[in-house]
This record gives C-alpha cells, sequence and structure tokens, in this order.
C-alpha cells in the first residue's frame, strides 16, 4: 500500500460512514505519489 | 508447515525493494506457473500470468498484488565505513532506529543494523524527539570505506528489513516483513490455482507489479500491456484493532474478512464493481469490512485509468504494523479474500460485465 505524502487534516471515516468526502478528492490530486522521499 | 504457509513463507523472505523485484517475482513465478497458460513480464519487470478463458473475447480479469516491498537504497558510503541511504517507499522515523537489515550487494547479502546514539548521551530535549532520517546510517560492521567496498557494498544496493517468517503462537496469526505486499501476490496465485477445474467464461490475470510503493508504476505499465476490463488491486490495508486506535482512524479488524475500499487517496472504488462484489460475498456468506484509505493508495489507482477506464476495487487483508518490520495478518482473512475473488469471477461474463460498467 502506497503511503501519501500527508494526511487530511481531519480523519475521513467515523462508524457511520464518511464525513469529508471532498477534502479527501482533494488531497488525493494534490499528494498521490509521492513514495520516494527526496529530501533524505 | 502446510504447503500454503510455505509458500507465504517464501514470498515474504524474498527480498526486493521497488525496482529490484528479481527475488520475488520468481518466487511468484514458481507458484503461479503451473496454472497459467502463459507467464511474462512487461519492460519494467511486473509478472503477468494469463489464463485464458474459452475465446478470444472473453472478459478480462486482472487480479494484481505488488511484488516490491519498502525498503532503502545505499547512496555513500562514509569514510568509517557506515552507509547513507535513500527511504524508497513510505518510511516513518520511529519505525526504523536500531532494526536489522539485509544490503544486498553484487557479491551477496551482509547484515547490518540502523545505527542509533544511545540516549546516555542525548541531551534532555532531544531524548523527546524522533531522530531525522537525514541522520541515521546503517552500519555493517566494516572498519572503513575500503572495507565496506571490499565486502561488495556500492551506491544503488538495495536495503531491505530483516524479520522471518513466524506462525505464531495462535497459528491464524502470521508475522513477516513484506505482507504489503506478498499476500496480496499470494492471493493472485491461489484465484489461478483455485479457478483452475472451474467453468467460466473469462481470461483472468494474475499479477506481480514492480514499484507500487514508489506511485504504482508498474500496474500502469501492466495494465497497459493487459488492458483489462475488470481489475482488482489486492494488497494489505490498515488494522484497526490495536490499543489507541479507535473507529475515527480506522474500522476493520482482523479475521472479519477482507476490506472492502469504499476510497483511497489514488480512487474512489466503482460503484457497480463493488456493488456486484458485496453481493456475490453476501450471497456466499463471505464476511468483509466496509474501509476506505484517506492516506494510501493501491494498484487500483494505476489500473482504473487504463485506457478508456477499468471498473476496479481494492480488497485489502486488514494488517497490524504495514511499513515497519514486522506485520501481522490473519489467516481466515487471506482465505476469504481468495474465496471471494474466485466466486465474483465465476459469476463474470461479458454480459455482466458490460452491465456493471454501464448500468
Amino acid at each position: 500500500m502506497l503511503t501519501t505524502k500527508r494526511m487530511p487534516k481531519t480523519m475521513t471515516v467515523s462508524s457511520e460512514g464518511i464525513n469529508s468526502f471532498s477534502e479527501v478528492i482533494e488531497i488525493a490530486a494534490e499528494n498521490v505519489y509521492t513514495g520516494v522521499e527526496t529530501d533524505t | 508447515m502446510d504447503n500454503m504457509l510455505e509458500m507465504l513463507k517464501e514470498l515474504t523472505d524474498a527480498n526486493g525493494i521497488p525496482g529490484n523485484e528479481r527475488e520475488p517475482r520468481d518466487v511468484m513465478k514458481k507458484h503461479i506457473s503451473a496454472y497459467a497458460d502463459e507467464v511474462k513480464t512487461d519492460h519494467l519487470g511486473s509478472l503477468i500470468a494469463r489464463k485464458q478463458g474459452g475465446k478470444e473475447d472473453d472478459p478480462k480479469i486482472m487480479v494484481a498484488g505488488h511484488l516490491d516491498e519498502i525498503g532503502f537504497m545505499v547512496t555513500n558510503i562514509d569514510d568509517r565505513g557506515f552507509l547513507k541511504f535513500q527511504c524508497v517507499g513510505g518510511w516513518w522515523e520511529q519505525v526504523m532506529l536500531a532494526q536489522r537489515v539485509t544490503v544486498m550487494t553484487k557479491d551477496g547479502s551482509i547484515p547490518g543494523v540502523i545505527g542509533s546514539k544511545p540516549p546516555h548521551i542525548l541531551a534532555p530535549e532531544a531524548r523527546k524527539k524522533s531522530v531525522d532520517k537525514k541522520e541515521m546510517f546503517i552500519d555493517i560492521g566494516a572498519a572503513d570505506k575500503e572495507e565496506a567496498a571490499s565486502f561488495g557494498v556500492r551506491p544503488g544496493d538495495s536495503v531491505v528489513p530483516v524479520c522471518d517468517f513466524t506462525v505464531m503462537k495462535n497459528e491464524k496469526y502470521l508475522m513477516a516483513k513484506a505482507w504489503d505486499n506478498r499476500i496480496g501476490c499470494a492471493i493472485a496465485v491461489e484465484v489461478l490455482k483455485r479457478l483452475e477445474n472451474e467453468s467460466h467464461p473469462n481470461t483472468v490475470y494474475g499479477v506481480g507489479t514492480v514499484q507500487e510503493e514508489v506511485g504504482l508504476r508498474g500496474a500502469k505499465t501492466s495494465a497497459h500491456a493487459i488492458k483489462p476490463d475488470i481489475g482488482f488491486g489486492v494488497d494489505v490495508g490498515i488494522a484497526g484493532d490495536t490499543p489507541g486506535v479507535t473507529e475515527k482512524d480506522a474500522l476493520s479488524k482482523m479475521g472479519e474478512g477482507p476490506q472492502i475500499i469504499m476510497y483511497d487517496a489514488s480512487m474512489i472504488s466503482h460503484k457497480g464493481l463493488r456493488d456486484f462484489v458485496t453481493g456475490t460475498a453476501d450471497e456466499k456468506e463471505i464476511p468483509y469490512q466496509f474501509d476506505a484509505v484517506p492516506g494510501g493508495g493501491t494498484d487500483s489507482g494505476s489500473i482504473h485509468l487504463t485506457a478508456d477506464g477499468v471498473p476496479a476495487l481494492s480488497i485489502t487483508i486488514a494488517t497490524r504494523y504495514i511499513h515497519t518490520h514486522a506485520a501481522i495478518l490473519h489467516r481466515d482473512d487471506f482465505e476469504n479474500a481468495v474465496q471471494l475473488i474466485v466466486e465474483v469471477i465465476k459469476k463474470l461474463d461479458r454480459d455482466t460485465v458490460h452491465t456493471l460498467t454501464f448500468d
């Protein structure tokens, strides 16, 4: 499982289901595919 | 140890960081070849095992686990023989220090450890912080740079975690390095194996992709080569059943069925396919759990964007301590994931694929 660079500001899953779906999409567009860390 | 455990041991004990997946690819090839009509690799190294359906235009179903595990790459040897390294894949500093590693050199593997200062010489403030990766190094027990080089170490060498495959006291619990994602490779093997004597009108591809942990790269090229009608990314997921983890963090528990991923950072799962899979699970009384991973992604993220688009779903195994040296999963979840995918494939045909794709 790929790790993305940062998490959304709030967690997105509760026992009731999804509660901040739009933020996930926004974050995904910014930061998927960041597995190689170039600052080491 | 039964045959299944032997395969899982071989897969997880094999060493292969992104870009150097030869060992796990050879193991997967060994286990899947008997159940495929053709086994080949794409030009980046992903393994593609094809079991042809009866007709040329049968739906193509791709079941993909990834071969690579997170690890490190040697970037430099300092004058005292210590190795500087680049993380390859998502590592967290807290789980790295003082861990044993294997350095894969041209002359064979050698042991090492990620070095750390003892707390005795740290200032009080330093003791409260995690050490930055940039400050870390690997100690291979070399006297100096020349001796390290004489061991065969060179910049670019792969470094992998050390943790022998272990069946725990409760034999359903299995601990190993590289569950992420040799369990997905094992699922692909088992799906082809269990479909061997089943009648169904589909061509099934068991795939071991490369370079997932650095951006779902092998899935992109292998899916391009296959052009599947349906894609399943099989991977590990997050187990939310350890102390301190709440339902707000992660919903799933080990042993309660494979996870059906609603969405992650790389994909929103295809609703038609998701409903078809969960409907099949309900019908066959196979347990499953819904989950979501906002801070991660799987090969499905690449597969679903192939060509005109591919209905795709990630089916994952709730796993404790992923992206560390020692992860734990539950054997029943593996078995149920395999059974679920097999039952789904048995129900698929050209009309069904068309319906779930377009209705």
